[in-house]
């Protein structure tokens, strides 16, 4: 029987009770720092924090429906390693698969956190949520009214939520500590759930009620929609992608701007290859280069680019979708990415930001596998 | 101004030259040439010819003088190009031409000067009548064979009375220097001309009196040859001390002795050719198109006097049928004849035949030839694809006359036809005479001089079977390690000399090779205590820093003799390469890992100031670091040089498509100059060596490995799977062929064990093998004990050993009486055993030999078959056995016992290999058929016993040891050595060395040989103090790196770890073995390999002439 | 116009071709190769006259698990037709494990490739044993003939990429 305690917005919101829960978290001891999203002064933007002080934790918003980029990275920079300190992080399911990819990578040190993962019904592009917070001047409303169709399984309608979030196939992170069951909760309440020890350690330092069950068949029901729409995206994949040439049609608008790089949480190298010399030649080479091909395009090497991305971290790629909002060409390099990486993970029977204990594909290798090549 | 100087002014320009200088030579030493007819620099000028004239300008007016003759006197102007001397020599030069129009010096000089047409009534006369051949010939020569004889139009050059000279020497001198070519010795000599024929070329070509003796000869000084000159027979000449301008001759040069203190001697004079003249039936020296084999390889040769393309003495046609005739003086008990088999002929012909095809497409070659004997490792399938894949036709027969056909002078050999046993005829353009290989006459002094044994062919007598320390085996060696006879091969039964090659038999190059590994390491072991003592360090000039230097790229393409150039383009590629981006030089040589060209490479280093070179020949494994040690010798780090493979990798595999594989060497140069341009230095680090050597393997090879090693002062843990020492030798009654003692096995293994430097591991294999050379790290697990020892070496010994093939042919296993030869052996018993009760015996050669999959010849089972074959007879007197083979292949001293065999009534049936005997057992007991194809006719035999010679198989558990060492077998399943001939018991993996049966089947001598030659192999990394880590380590860029840890997972040998503190990736240069992984996984190459960088592969990548950069490459 | 002959090909109307220009067309193929073993097959293939197309040209990487698959696609986007890589034998690796990692490497690479819909049998991975000189020119002619059938590489011919 997993711990689980309920958590009640008691008219003050959810995000709130989920600020309170952190609070209690340091001042009972359960952790020492708590990384959350907050509002910031004016209530406009949102940023993540650090938080030491539970004075300081004044704002939460961990539930706000805008997400300004993954944060799985900041959390793994902001974590010490092997650290004493514990540090509570309350991040989507998407910055969670991020984290355990990157804490493979040793950019995220998975241990020194504990893990909070909310249930998220997706996220909206910057200006979609600029149209609710109109409709919604208080963000408690926003948020009490963008989660009410939530509990019951269903999205607000009138707000799409971006491409990715559309067919993300998880809820709360099963491989969390703590998660936050919103969907199948009654309205109004979180349902929190230890799903490790170290997660049962710190609730059982909470004075909180026990919480009835949540209704998991809607749960049920609201996964088994996004998988079938991740086999959607799939399928249209393989209708839209038959030749390399339909591939580079996709990405025909590309600038070579990297905001794309820039975005991804998984993308951890402190100076890009495309930043060295690897790719450099001399103006005289382009030159040379013409002769021999008759024509060659300025810049160069777009769709070694993203083929070179592609090989260095599909595999890993969580499908957060950042890179489709910061794409100034409006490519669905999310989608792209998505699509390539379910196919390459599915040759090692792998899933990208599942679990820590899953090796990295690239990174190993068995003696009797991949024969006949 | 000097007393004896004047002031004159040429061709405008003021100069000073000594006083009674003549013009041509003031000319000459500033640098203007002036064109010369009768000049000649060792003779008094002569002035006749007037091509010399130039414009003497005087107070007194101008006018034509001789510049050969005229000495400068006074101050004068001197014009050599004026209006007035080109007018003169145009006259000068119609004149001439008239008389002799067809001289192509005159033709030249015409073409010129302008000189178009003469308008005089032309002559067919060659001879300008200069007289410099009579002045030559009176002056120089002290001789006055021939003068200027009649007047006017009569005015002639002739001998005395018109008659053929008896003062001549037929020294040349006048043909040398006759301008037009007119002399001829013949002409003017009564006796008969000898010319001086080079040895090097065979005799094909003349050579001069002063001379190179070959392209490749250190130092690369010319010689006189005393025997021939002039000068040293009768005084006269002296030529050219005057003529040498730097005073190089010096004719007071004596030969001298020097006396050298050694502790040991390695004698290896090498052969002799059989003179085939001796065989007169063949022709040789009577028919000019009938040459040795010898020759024949000159003639093939890139450097040889055909430059490599194959043409016939008599008409320099392009022979298209050519006759190989084998055992030409071998295998021949004629008194003229050797005795024994010369071992090399077959294979020799064989391959001078593919090249000889490859040269040249329309040749067809023949092999006549009484038993193919292709015995050495991997020889058989080179003869199979000789006669499947290059259509060399092979006819068994010998071939005891041939004649000439005087009108073609092709010729007619005659042959018993194999198929009908009818003469037969046929004819050649050209015929190969497989000339054995002989002892030297020279032996016989050397013999003495060394106080060594020659035998009766006149080879030395070696032993390479002697137990040191055990008082066994031929004449006692005392093994003591000082005055003893070293189990090297010593020579005859003198100590502390070594022998080796085929001073001792004839012998291919890679036993040759390793007889004088084995040959040092008989020194070795006498000499361990001194060992280093005189050793000189070679010294390197400071390395340039060129770092920061934009990249100034030499580039020198081998035409390696016609290898490459025959099928590429060289001129072309080096005229290609000159374009390419920061090459600032580019040429090309005929053979570019000759002395002298390495020598050009680092005058070229030094003159152009290159930073960076790139040679393009043959495969890296062979040269690269004989050209990187070259740049580093020029100053340069030895990194910055690339090698392109445009031998390997081009020419040898494009042969029929020349403008292709000239193409590809083109951009494969270009390839590598993308990558030098890339190239950083790489100081290497150093690390101790481990003077421990391991063996694997406890048999006769192993134990002499490691007795070796031992007695060189190395500890040695020695491997063997079995519970005792001794391997496939136990198995024997008696050895194959090796006439060693019979307590060899026993006093080998005493001394084994008597030596404390030695550690022995019974019932043990090696289960783990890492580390680099120097540093090995081996894991040995005892079978039955499990205990596990970690063992740290220097470097490894394989001789693990064969099987004798289990059969599954004619019907072995289903009947006792149908067995192998060794069980055979056993059968047979012992000197104090009752003689067998057999009085039939069927031996079946190449049993599951010579042909797929086991294409390999196992070279003991003829000779076993013999030797149990005498051995049952001479048991058994009245025992009838035959000999069921294919090839008989009793190579070298071997031929004897064959001979023997015959004489004792051994009878031989040849069946052929797609038709086989037939074994059928039945109660009345085993019956063989066989079609006899010497009688040409269908045997029938009831023997006793049918007795397989299988051959030797691989172990089957060489394919697991082969995966721990990490070393490669060959597609039989034999160990494969890094280069067939200049590295036969090398692996590739430095460090690693084989010998024995795991290398490939051979006897036991030979065994021992190969395991002493890989224990010197060993000892020169076990005798070093230290070694440099590799090159091609990795390094780290910290700004770069994420610390992902990536590469750390990569790394099969724990050298790239995290650091803690800064949470980077480092390495550790001493376990990092340079494979690279780990920088093929670091996505922004924060890990680079060295001598492998990312933008250098990158930019090879870059489109043909896409690389022109002339700056310094970018920071990665 | 051969294949492999440098510079653009100015047609009879001026328009520049690519290098595959006119004439049959002759797949450029780039190898890179173990220095243990398929280098050394591609050595032993020499010095045995095993002849085979032109049309390769061989990169040496010390092992087969150094392969970077920048390589390769600095390879198929740049004017190569087929890139071959050649490794030890599973179990022979010089260094012990590479090739296993070069699989890998080159299995995700290839299906990157398929997934965007190129045509991932231009890369070959193949074992080829120091021994196997008759190999590497078999596999060299095969790969040749097969690039044959599947026509000039997209990604030479297209410059938009």
């Amino acid at each position: 029987m997993k711990k689980r305690l309920k958590l009640d917005s008691n008219g003050h919101g959810m995000e709130e009770a989920l600020g309170r829960l952190a609070r209690l978290m340091i001042s009972t001891g359960g952790v020492d720092r708590v990384f959350i999203p907050q509002h910031d002064e004016t209530g406009e933007a949102v940023y993540a924090t650090l938080v030491a002080d539970v004075d300081a934790l004044k704002d939460p918003a961990p539930l706000v429906p805008y997400i300004n980029g993954n944060k799985g990275r900041e959390a793994g920079l902001s974590t010490p390693k092997n650290g004493e300190n514990k540090t509570a992080v309350f991040v989507r399911p998407c910055e969670a698969r991020a984290i355990i990819e990157l804490s493979k990578l040793m950019q995220a040190h998975r241990e020194s956190m504990l893990l909070i993962t909310s249930d998220c019904p997706g996220t909206l592009t910057l200006e979609d949520y600029k149209r609710l917070r109109e409709e919604h001047p208080d963000h408690r409303e926003e948020v009490a009214a963008f989660y009410a169709p939530f509990h019951g399984g269903e999205r607000l309608e009138g707000h799409e939520v971006r491409e990715c979030c559309t067919f993300c196939e998880s809820l709360a992170h099963p491989m969390s500590d703590i998660r936050l069951l919103l969907v199948g909760a009654p309205e109004g309440t979180v349902v929190v759930e230890a799903t490790s020890e170290a997660g049962e350690r710190v609730l059982s330092k909470l004075e909180m009620e026990e919480a009835a069950e949540v209704d998991e068949a809607v749960r049920e029901k609201f996964t088994e929609g996004q998988k079938s729409r991740h086999a959607e995206m799939e399928a249209h994949w393989d209708e839209v992608v038959h030749s390399v040439e339909d591939f580079m049609h996709l990405v025909q608008h590309c600038r070579r701007c990297y905001n794309c790089r820039a975005e991804c949480p998984i993308c951890y190298c402190r100076e890009c290859v495309f930043q060295t010399a690897t790719f450099e030649v001399t103006p005289d080479a382009f030159g040379r280069r013409a002769d021999q091909y008759g024509v060659v395009k300025m810049p160069p090497d777009t769709l070694v680019f993203h083929l070179t991305r592609m090989n260095h971290m599909v595999t890993s790629c969580v499908s957060c979708g950042q890179c489709t909002e910061a794409c100034p060409q409006k490519i669905p390099v999310g989608k792209i990415f998505s699509a390539v990486g379910r196919r390459v993970q599915d040759v090692f029977d792998y899933r990208a930001g599942a679990d820590t204990a899953d090796e990295l594909p690239h990174a190993v290798f068995r003696e009797d596998e991949l024969e006949p090549r | 101004m000097c007393v004896n100087a004047v002031r004159i002014t040429l061709d405008g320009v003021p100069m000073e030259v000594e006083l009674g200088t003549t013009i041509l030579a003031a000319a000459t030493s500033a640098g203007v040439t002036i064109p010369t007819l009768c000049h000649y620099g060792g003779l008094e000028p002569a002035g006749a010819c007037r091509i010399c004239v130039v414009e003497l300008k005087t107070e007194r007016g101008s006018r034509l003088v001789p510049a050969c003759h005229y000495a400068i006197e006074a101050p004068a102007d001197i014009s050599t190009s004026s209006e007035r001397v080109v007018s003169s020599r145009k006259m000068t030069i119609e004149l001439l031409l008239a008389r002799c129009p067809e001289v192509p010096a005159l033709q030249e000089l015409a073409a010129e000067y302008g000189v178009e047409t003469t308008r005089l009534p032309s002559d067919d006369d060659d001879c300008i009548l200069c007289g410099l051949c009579v002045r030559t010939c009176r002056d120089l020569m002290d001789t006055e064979a021939l003068s200027m004889v009649g007047r006017g139009h009569g005015r002639r050059v002739a001998p005395p009375y018109d008659k053929k000279s008896l003062v001549c020497m037929s020294c040349g001198a006048c043909a040398f220097v006759c301008p037009t070519n007119k002399i001829k010795i013949a002409d003017l000599y009564a006796g008969r001309t000898s010319e001086n024929l080079s040895t090097y070329d065979e005799r094909l070509v003349p050579v001069g009196n002063i001379r190179l003796n070959y392209s490749q000869q250190i130092p690369k000084v010319p010689v006189i040859d005393r025997e021939n000159c002039v000068h040293f027979v009768t005084g006269a000449c002296g030529a050219c001390e005057k003529i040498c301008n730097v005073g190089a001759i010096d004719y007071d040069q004596e030969d001298r002795e020097e006396t050298l203190n050694v502790g040991a001697v390695i004698v290896t004079p090498g052969y002799d050719s059989y003179d085939a003249s001796q065989k007169g039936a063949l022709g040789y020296g009577r028919y000019e198109n009938v040459l040795t084999n010898l020759q024949f390889e000159r003639i093939l040769s890139a450097s040889g006097p055909c430059e490599g393309e194959i043409r016939r003495p008599s008409d320099g046609a392009h022979p298209r049928k050519v006759a190989f005739l084998q055992c030409v003086g071998s295998r021949d008990t004629n008194e003229e004849g050797k005795p024994y088999c010369s071992s090399i002929c077959c294979m020799a012909s064989i391959k001078e035949a593919v090249i000889a095809r490859e040269h040249d497409s329309n040749v067809e070659p023949t092999i006549f030839y009484i038993d193919m004997r292709t015995q050495g490792k991997e020889f058989e399938r080179y003869f199979e694809g000789a006669r499947n894949d290059h259509g060399i036709v092979f006819k068994r027969s010998s071939v005891a006359k041939l004649y000439e056909k005087p009108a073609t002078k092709n010729l007619v050999v005659r042959h018993v036809d194999e198929e009908t046993g009818e003469i037969a005829e046929e004819e050649f353009d050209l015929v190969v005479l497989a000339a054995g290989l002989v002892a030297h006459e020279s032996n016989a002094g050397l013999a003495e001089s060394l106080n060594i044994t020659l035998n009766e062919h006149g080879f030395c007598e070696g032993h390479t079977y002697q137990v040191p320390g055990s008082g066994g085996g031929n004449g006692g060696g005392n093994g003591d390690g000082t005055a003893g006879q070293g189990a090297g091969a010593t020579a005859g039964s003198a100590a502390g000399i070594f022998t080796g090659g085929a001073f001792t038999e004839p012998r291919y190059i890679p036993e040759a090779v390793v007889e004088g590994s084995c040959a040092a390491s008989g020194a070795a072991r006498l000499l361990a205590e001194a060992r280093g003592t005189l050793a000189r360090k070679k010294k390197y000039p400071k390395q340039l820093d060129v770092a920061k230097a934009v990249p100034r790229i030499g580039v020198f393409i081998c035409r390696c003799g016609i290898n490459i150039a025959g099928t590429v383009n060289v001129p072309d590629v080096v005229a290609y390469s000159a374009t390419l981006g920061n090459v600032v030089h580019a040429s090309e040589f005929v053979y570019s890992c000759s002395q002298d060209s390495l020598e050009v490479i680092k005058e070229t280093v030094a003159e152009h100031k290159l930073n960076r070179v790139v040679v393009a020949s043959c495969t890296p494994r062979t040269h690269e670091y004989l050209f990187a040690d070259t740049i580093r010798e020029a100053g340069l780090n030895r990194y910055y040089f690339e090698l392109a493979s445009i031998r390997e990798h081009c020419s040898w595999v494009h042969m029929q498509e020349p403008e292709l594989a000239t193409q590809k060497a083109k951009e494969l140069v270009e390839m590598m100059v993308s990558k030098v341009r890339g190239a950083r230095p790489v100081s290497l680090e150093y690390s101790p060596v481990v003077h421990r050597g391991l063996v694997i393997g406890g048999g006769v090879s192993g134990m002499n490995a490691a007795l070796s090693l031992a007695e060189q002062g190395y500890e040695v843990d020695l491997v063997e799977k079995e519970g005792k020492l001794g391997g496939n030798y136990l198995k024997h009654r008696r050895p194959v062929w090796n006439l060693y003692s019979p307590t060899y096995l026993e006093d080998l293994e005493a001394a084994v064990r008597a030596n404390s430097n030695v550690t022995l591991h019974l019932n043990s294999e090696v289960i783990l093998f890492s580390g680099v050379v120097g540093n090995f790290y081996a894991e040995v697990c005892n079978r039955e004990t499990g205990e596990e020892h970690e063992i740290s070496c220097g470097a490894a010994v394989v001789a693990t050993g064969a099987v004798e093939r289990e059969p599954v042919e004619y019907g072995y296993g289903t009947d006792e009486r149908i067995m192998t030869q060794l069980e055979f052996e056993s059968l047979l018993g012992g000197e104090d055993e009752p003689a067998p009760d057999i009085k039939s015996v069927a031996m079946i050669q190449c049993v599951g030999s010579r042909e797929e999959p086991n294409l390999y010849c196992s070279r003991i089972c003829c000779t076993q078959a013999i030797q149990n074959a005498m051995e049952l007879k001479r048991r058994n007197p009245d025992a009838t056995v035959h000999i069921i083979y294919r090839d008989i292949r009793t190579y070298g001293v071997r031929e004897e016992l064959y001979r023997e065999a015959r004489e004792a009534g051994v009878l031989f049936l040849r069946y052929d290999v797609d038709r086989k005997p037939e074994v059928t057992t039945g109660p009345d007991g085993l019956k063989l058929k066989v079609y006899d194809r010497i009688s040409r006719r269908e045997v029938e035999l009831g023997p006793d016993a049918v007795v397989l010679s299988t051959g030797l198989a691989p172990r089957p558990d060489s394919e697991e040891l082969s995966k721990v060492l990490r070393v490669p077998l060959t597609r039989d399943g034999f160990f494969l050595e890094a280069h067939a001939k200049i590295r036969p018991v090398d692996f590739t993996s430095e460090g690693l060395f084989l010998a024995g049966l795991a290398h490939s089947p051979r006897f036991t001598n030979e065994c021992v040989t190969q395991s002493l030659g890989a224990s010197a192999r060993a000892a020169t990394i076990l005798s070093k103090d230290k070694v440099e880590s590799k090159a091609e380590i990795v390094e780290v860029n910290l700004a770069r790196c994420s610390g992902c840890a990536l590469c750390v997972g990569m790394c099969p040998y724990e050298a790239r770890q995290l650091d803690p503190e800064s949470g980077k990736a480092t390495v550790n240069d001493i376990l990092c073995q340079g494979c690279g992984a780990c920088a093929g996984i670091c996505p922004n190459k924060a890990t680079v390999q060295h001598l492998y960088r990312q933008t250098q592969i990158m930019h090879m990548l870059e489109p043909v002439g896409a690389q022109a950069g002339t700056e310094a490459e970018a920071s990665e | 116009m051969e294949a492999t002959v440098e510079g653009k090909t100015p047609t009879e109307d001026g328009t520049p071709t690519t290098s595959q220009g006119a004439g049959p067309f002759e797949p450029k193929i780039i190898a890179f190769v173990c220095n243990w073993c398929t280098y050394a097959a591609a050595d032993l293939a020499g010095t045995s006259r095993i002849q085979y197309p032109p049309n390769v040209k061989i990169v040496r990487l010390m092992c087969s698990g150094a392969i970077d698959p920048i390589y390769v696609l600095r390879a198929i986007t740049g004017g190569f037709d087929g890139v071959l890589i050649g490794g030890c034998h599973p179990g022979d690796c010089h260094y012990q494990t590479g090739n296993y990692k070069a699989r890998r490497r080159v299995t995700i690479l290839k299906e990157i490739l398929k997934s965007v819909g190129y045509d991932e049998e231009r890369v070959w991975l193949r074992w080829i044993s120091a021994s196997e000189g008759g190999a590497f020119a078999a596999t060299v002619s095969e790969m040749v003939e097969a690039l044959k059938s599947h026509g000039p590489n997209v990604l030479t011919t297209n410059w938009n990429k």
